[in-house]
C-alpha cells in the first residue's frame, strides 16, 4: 500500500506549470470628493479593510527632528477632536475597529479594518485622527517615555544593532541611515509644534495612496474614502526621489558579550522601476530567497549546520536599492560563515544560475504568488504597493509572463552587476573569534530597520 | 523547521486559541449581561459579528478507518489551500532527560524518505509554488503547506509518505542538531528576556513537562541524537494520532477521497488514545514562589504573576470560556481596566495587562506590568495587587465586558479572512482537546456568558486563597526597591507563555 502511494508520488515530479491565479478584479475609482482609490470587492466575508500610505515617512523629517513621525504615529490613537485618548480607543473598541499606523523610510502607512456594517463609522474615526489629532501634553510625555525606552531596548538588542549599524554605515549622512524611531537626543527634544508640523506636511491628499478590499460596493467605498480622507488639505507635490549612493564600507564588528554573532550584510541592489527588476528578483531567490532550496540556505545551514536562519532579500527603497542579507551563528564560526557567504556570492557572480535553478525559481515565484493574497489585508496592501510602484492593474495578469521571460543570461548579467564582493558590507554583532579569512556574518531576522515591515514593501 | 521564512501571522489575541481565533458570534438576545445595561454600540457590533459569522466555520469532518481525522473548511475566494497535519504529540510528551526531542524530530522530518531523498520534499513544494514549514508546541507538532488548490494531492502524498516512511542518515542528524543549537542561541541564549521567561515557566509549572522549554534545555539538547529521534517518531507518528486540516478552495468530498487514497493506506499500528497521554501534575503553587533576576542586557524592569488553571475536564469547559472572556475584559488591551488604572490614571506603570493561555493540561493566567520611571517593583506590585483586589471584589463595568465580547467575536470573523489562520485555529483547538462541535457553537456560548459567570471563574482561579507565582526581571545591579531608570519603562512586550517553536 505504501508502495502505491510512493509510485504516484514519483509521477508528481513532472507536473506542469502552476496555473495563473484567478484574476482579482481591481476597480480603479474616484470618490465623490475626487480622491482616487483601488477597490477589490469580495462578498464572502462581511469585513472591509482599507490600507493607505502617505509618501514621505522619515524622509521628510529634518535630522534634528528624527522620531517625529514615529511619535506622531503612536499618538494618533491618543485622542482626536472632542475625544481624549480613552474615549477614542473605546469608540474604536466598541465597533471592533482595528486601526494601525507605521512609519518607514519612504512613507507613513496605515490600515483600518472593521465589520462591513461599521465601515463608515470606522472611517469617521480615522478621519478625525488624521485631521484633528489632539497631541495633549500628558500623552506626548507618556508616549515619548515609551519611545525612549524602546530606543534603549533596541540599543541592547543584537539584531536591531546589526541592522541599524549596517544602514548607518551605508548612509552616514542620509535619512536612510537613521533609525526610523529617531535618536534619544532628538526624541527628548521634540515639541508639540514639531508633531503638528510633521503631520500637516505628511497627511495631504497629494501624498495619499489607497486600496480597499471587502464586502462593500463602489458607492459605499467612495463614502468611506471621503469620510476618512476628504478633509485633508491637497498639500505640496510629492517629494522627488533624488538618488542616493550607499557607502559600501567593508566589515565592522560591534562587540557584545553574547554567545551568538548576529550578521547583516549588504550589496548593491536595484530599484523597483529598473528594467532588470525581474532578473534580480529571480537571482535573489536562487541565492538567498526565503525557501529551503536557496544556495545560502543549503551551504550555510544544510551542509554545515552553521546557522538557523540565513538569507537575502531585495530591499528597494525609493531612492536606492540594496540586496540585504542576514545570518547568525556561534561566535567561533562567525567568520567561517561570512566566508561561506562571500564565496557563494562570488561563485554566483562568476557562474550564474544553473538551468535547473532557473526553472525551479520560476516555478516557485509564479506559483506561489496567489499565496501572498491570503486575506483581504494582504490584498489591500498589494493594491497600495502596486500604485506606489506605478504598476497598472493588469500587472497581476502579466506578472507570470514577465518572470517566465527571464533568461539565464539575464540573471547572469544582473548578478555580475550586483554581486560585487568588493562592495560586500558586513556587520557582525557579538564576539566573532579571530580566524583566518575575511569576516563574515551569520544571521538574524531582518528587523524593521533592515527592511520595510509593512506589506506595502513586498511587492515582487 | 523554519528558515528565515517563518509564517507571517497576525498575532492572535492572548488567550486560548480555541476561544480566541475561533470565535465569533452571537445570538445576544436576552442574555443576562445585556439585560444589565441599555443596548450599547459594543453590543450592537457584537450582534453584527455574530450574524456575520454564523456558522462559525461550517467545517466537515471524517475519521478514516485507520483513525486519522480529516477536517475541511471550504473557502473559495482564492484558488489556494492550506494543508496541515497536526500530530497530537509535543514537548510535553518527551521522555525524561530528552527535552527538545519533539522539536528536533520536527526538523529531521525534512530530511527525506525512501521516495523523496534529501531536500527533495521542500524542492517539490517550492517548484509547485508552495510554501511549507512546521512548528512544535507542548501538546502538538504541526506540518503545513500553503499551495495552489489543485496541488493538494501532491502535498497529501508527501505528508502521508513521511508519516511513517522517514529515512534518517546519521550525518543529517548530526548537522541538523547544530542548526537547532543555533536556533536556541538566536531564540533564547542571546536574549535575557527569553532566558528569564524560560526559568519563570519552569517555576510556574514545576513538576509538569510544560515547565521545560520546547526547544530543550541546553545540556540535554546537545546530547540528542538520531536514535532518540527515531524512537520518538516510531512511538508517536501514526495515523490515529494525526489530524489533517484542509482549508481553502476545495470540496470536502474531494478531500476525503484524496485522504482515503493517501493517508488511508497507512496501517495504524499504535492506536492513539488521548486518555493515555498522562503527564505528571504540576506541584501546587504555595507560599511566595518567586523568581527575581537581574541580568545584563535588560533595559527596563518588568513584573509578572501567574495562577494555574486546572485542566478543562476538571475546571469545566464552559467555565474556562467565561474565564477567557473575563481575563480579556480585565486586561486584554489598552482599553481594559488594568491598563487604564495603572498606566493612564495612576501613571505607576508603562505597561499592564493580563492573559489566559489555555492548554490540554493546566493552563496559566498571567498578569504583567512594567513600572514607570522612578517607580520601584515593590511599589508597582502593591499597586497591581490593589487593582486586582478591586476587580475581584467589584467585577468590571458592563461596557467593558461588552467591548471585550465584541472584540472576541469580531476577531473570529477576522480570522476567517485567511485560509491559513482558519486552518491553524481548527488544528490547535482539536489538538488540545476541543471538539469540532464546540468550535462551531462557540459564538452562541460566548454571546451568553454573563458577568457573574466570568467573575466566578476569575475568582476560582485568582482569588485570595489561590496559590500563585511571581517573576521579576531587572536591569543588572538593580533591586526590587530601586526606582526604575528614567529611560526604562515602556513598551514592554507582554510576556508570552505560548511556547511554540518553529
Amino acid at each position: 500500500m505504501i508502495g502505491t502511494v510512493l509510485a504516484a508520488l514519483v509521477l508528481l515530479v513532472v507536473i506542469g506549470p502552476v496555473p495563473a491565479a484567478r484574476a482579482l478584479e481591481i476597480r480603479t475609482l474616484t470618490s465623490p470628493q475626487g480622491i482616487p482609490f483601488w477597490l477589490v470587492q469580495v462578498s464572502e466575508l462581511p469585513v472591509v479593510t482599507v490600507d493607505f500610505a502617505f509618501a514621505g515617512g522619515t524622509r521628510i523629517e529634518a535630522a534634528a527632528k528624527a522620531g517625529a513621525a514615529t511619535l506622531a504615529s503612536g499618538l494618533l490613537v491618543e485622542g482626536a477632536g472632542d475625544m481624549d485618548g480613552p474615549a477614542f480607543q473605546d469608540a474604536l473598541a466598541a465597533r471592533a475597529v482595528e486601526f494601525s499606523t507605521g512609519v518607514d523610510r519612504d512613507a507613513f502607512s496605515g490600515s483600518f479594518r472593521s465589520l462591513a456594517t461599521e465601515a463608515e463609522e470606522a472611517a469617521k474615526l480615522v478621519g478625525l485622527a488624521l485631521t484633528a489629532p489632539r497631541f495633549d501634553a500628558d500623552d506626548i510625555e507618556r508616549d515619548r517615555q515609551q519611545l525612549l525606552v524602546s530606543l534603549a531596548r533596541s540599543a541592547e538588542n543584537p539584531q536591531a544593532i546589526a541592522s541599524r549599524s549596517l544602514l548607518a554605515g551605508l548612509f552616514p549622512t542620509d535619512s536612510y541611515g537613521r533609525d526610523t524611531d529617531g535618536a534619544r537626543e532628538t526624541v527628548a527634544a521634540l515639541s508639540r509644534e514639531d508633531l503638528v508640523a510633521y503631520v500637516s506636511r505628511q497627511f495631504t491628499r497629494n501624498r495619499l495612496t489607497l486600496g480597499i478590499v471587502g464586502d462593500i460596493t463602489p458607492e459605499a467605498a467612495g463614502r468611506v474614502v471621503d469620510l476618512a480622507f476628504a478633509r485633508l488639505p491637497a498639500g505640496e507635490a510629492r517629494p522627488k526621489a533624488e538618488p542616493v549612493s550607499p557607502s559600501f564600507f567593508g566589515e565592522t564588528v560591534v562587540d557584545r558579550p553574547i554567545p551568538q554573532t548576529i550578521i547583516t550584510f549588504a550589496l548593491p541592489g536595484i530599484l523597483r522601476s529598473d528594467p532588470d527588476w525581474f532578473p534580480a528578483f529571480v537571482m535573489n531567490h536562487i541565492l538567498g530567497g526565503g525557501t529551503f532550496t536557496a544556495r545560502l540556505f543549503r551551504e550555510v545551514r544544510e551542509k554545515r549546520g552553521l546557522a538557523y536562519s540565513v538569507g537575502t532579500t531585495l530591499y528597494p527603497l525609493d531612492r536606492v536599492g540594496l540586496l540585504y542579507g542576514y545570518a547568525a551563528t556561534r561566535n567561533d564560526r562567525a567568520r567561517e560563515t561570512v566566508q561561506v557567504i562571500r564565496d557563494e556570492i562570488a561563485r554566483f557572480a562568476d557562474e550564474g544560475p544553473t538551468e535547473a535553478e532557473l526553472a525551479g525559481a520560476k516555478k516557485y515565484l509564479t506559483g506561489s504568488f496567489p499565496l501572498s493574497l491570503d486575506g483581504s489585508g494582504a490584498v489591500a496592501g498589494l493594491l497600495v504597493t502596486m500604485q506606489i510602484h506605478h504598476l497598472p492593474p493588469g500587472y497581476l495578469d502579466d506578472r507570470s509572463s514577465l518572470i517566465e521571460a527571464v533568461t539565464a543570461d539575464d540573471v547572469k548579467r544582473v548578478a555580475k552587476r550586483l554581486l560585487d564582493t568588493d562592495k560586500l558590507s558586513v556587520v557582525m554583532v557579538g564576539q566573532p573569534a579571530d580566524g583566518a579569512g575575511p569576516a563574515a556574518p551569520a544571521a538574524a531576522r531582518i528587523s524593521e530597520d533592515g527592511a520595510r515591515s509593512t506589506s506595502h514593501s513586498s511587492i515582487q | 523547521m523554519s528558515a528565515s521564512s517563518s509564517p507571517v501571522r497576525r498575532r492572535p489575541r492572548p488567550g486560548r486559541l480555541v476561544a480566541s481565533l475561533l470565535v465569533t458570534s452571537a445570538l445576544l438576545a436576552g442574555t443576562p449581561a445585556l439585560a444589565e445595561t441599555p443596548p450599547s454600540i459594543a453590543a450592537a457590533t457584537a450582534t453584527a459579528a455574530a450574524e456575520a459569522a454564523t456558522p462559525l466555520l461550517g467545517a466537515k469532518s471524517r475519521v478514516l478507518e485507520n483513525g486519522l481525522t480529516v477536517v475541511v473548511v471550504e473557502d473559495h475566494r482564492m484558488p489556494v489551500v492550506s494543508h496541515m497535519v497536526w500530530y497530537r504529540v509535543g514537548a510535553a510528551d518527551e521522555p525524561a532527560r530528552r527535552s527538545g526531542i519533539a522539536h528536533f524530530l520536527e526538523h529531521l522530518m525534512f530530511k527525506g524518505t525512501e521516495q523523496t531523498s534529501g531536500d527533495e520534499f521542500s524542492r517539490l513544494i517550492a517548484e509547485n509554488g508552495g510554501r511549507d514549514n512546521a512548528f512544535t508546541s507542548y501538546d502538538y507538532t504541526a506540518y503545513y503547506q500553503n499551495i495552489a488548490a489543485d496541488r493538494l494531492d501532491l502535498v497529501m502524498r508527501l505528508e502521508a509518505d513521511r508519516m511513517t516512511g522517514l529515512r534518517l542518515r546519521p550525518e543529517d542528524a548530526t548537522t541538523e542538531l547544530q542548526v537547532v543549537i543555533e536556533e536556541r542561541r538566536s531564540r533564547t541564549d542571546n536574549d535575557p528576556q527569553t532566558r528569564f521567561g524560560e526559568a519563570y515557566r519552569a517555576m510556574v509549572y514545576a513538576g509538569h513537562p510544560y515547565g521545560r522549554p520546547v526547544i530543550g534545555w541546553p545540556d540535554e539538547l546537545k546530547t540528542l541524537d538520531r536514535d532518540d529521534a527515531v524512537a520518538f517518531y516510531k512511538a508517536h507518528y501514526h495515523p490515529s494520532a494525526a489530524i489533517v486540516v484542509v482549508a481553502g478552495d476545495v470540496k470536502a468530498e474531494d478531500v476525503f477521497r484524496l485522504a482515503a487514497g493517501t493517508y488511508g493506506r497507512i496501517p495504524d499500528t499504535a492506536g492513539f488514545d488521548e486518555a493515555k497521554r498522562v503527564r505528571p501534575a504540576p506541584a501546587p503553587l504555595a507560599g511566595d514562589r518567586r523568581l527575581v533576576q537581574d541580568a545584563a542586557g535588560v533595559a527596563s524592569p518588568s513584573w509578572r504573576r501567574s495562577w494555574l488553571v486546572p485542566r478543562a475536564e476538571v475546571f469545566g469547559r464552559d467555565r474556562e470560556e467565561a474565564l477567557d472572556l473575563m481575563t480579556f475584559a480585565m486586561g486584554g488591551s489598552s482599553t481594559s481596566p488594568l491598563y487604564r488604572r495603572l498606566v493612564v490614571d495612576e501613571g505607576i506603570a508603562v505597561q499592564a495587562g493580563a492573559y489566559y493561555a489555555g492548554a490540554r493540561d493546566e493552563g496559566q493566567l498571567m498578569v504583567y506590568a512594567a513600572p514607570a520611571p522612578g517607580v520601584s517593583i515593590t511599589r508597582l506590585e502593591a499597586a497591581v495587587e490593589r487593582a486586582l483586589a478591586d476587580i475581584l471584589k467589584q467585577g468590571v463595568a458592563p461596557d467593558v465586558l461588552e467591548r471585550a465580547r465584541t472584540r472576541m467575536l469580531a476577531d473570529a470573523v477576522y480570522a476567517r479572512d485567511s485560509v491559513s489562520s482558519t486552518a491553524n485555529m481548527v488544528g490547535a483547538a482539536l489538538a488540545t482537546g476541543e471538539t469540532l462541535e464546540r468550535i462551531e457553537t462557540w459564538p452562541q456560548r460566548m454571546a451568553a456568558i454573563t458577568g457573574d459567570q466570568g467573575m466566578e471563574a476569575l475568582r476560582a482561579v485568582m482569588g485570595p486563597d489561590q496559590g500563585m507565582a511571581t517573576g521579576v526581571l531587572l536591569p543588572e545591579g538593580l533591586s526590587v526597591d530601586d526606582p526604575a531608570p528614567a529611560v526604562a519603562a515602556t513598551a514592554v512586550t507582554p510576556p508570552s507563555s505560548e511556547g511554540t517553536v518553529h
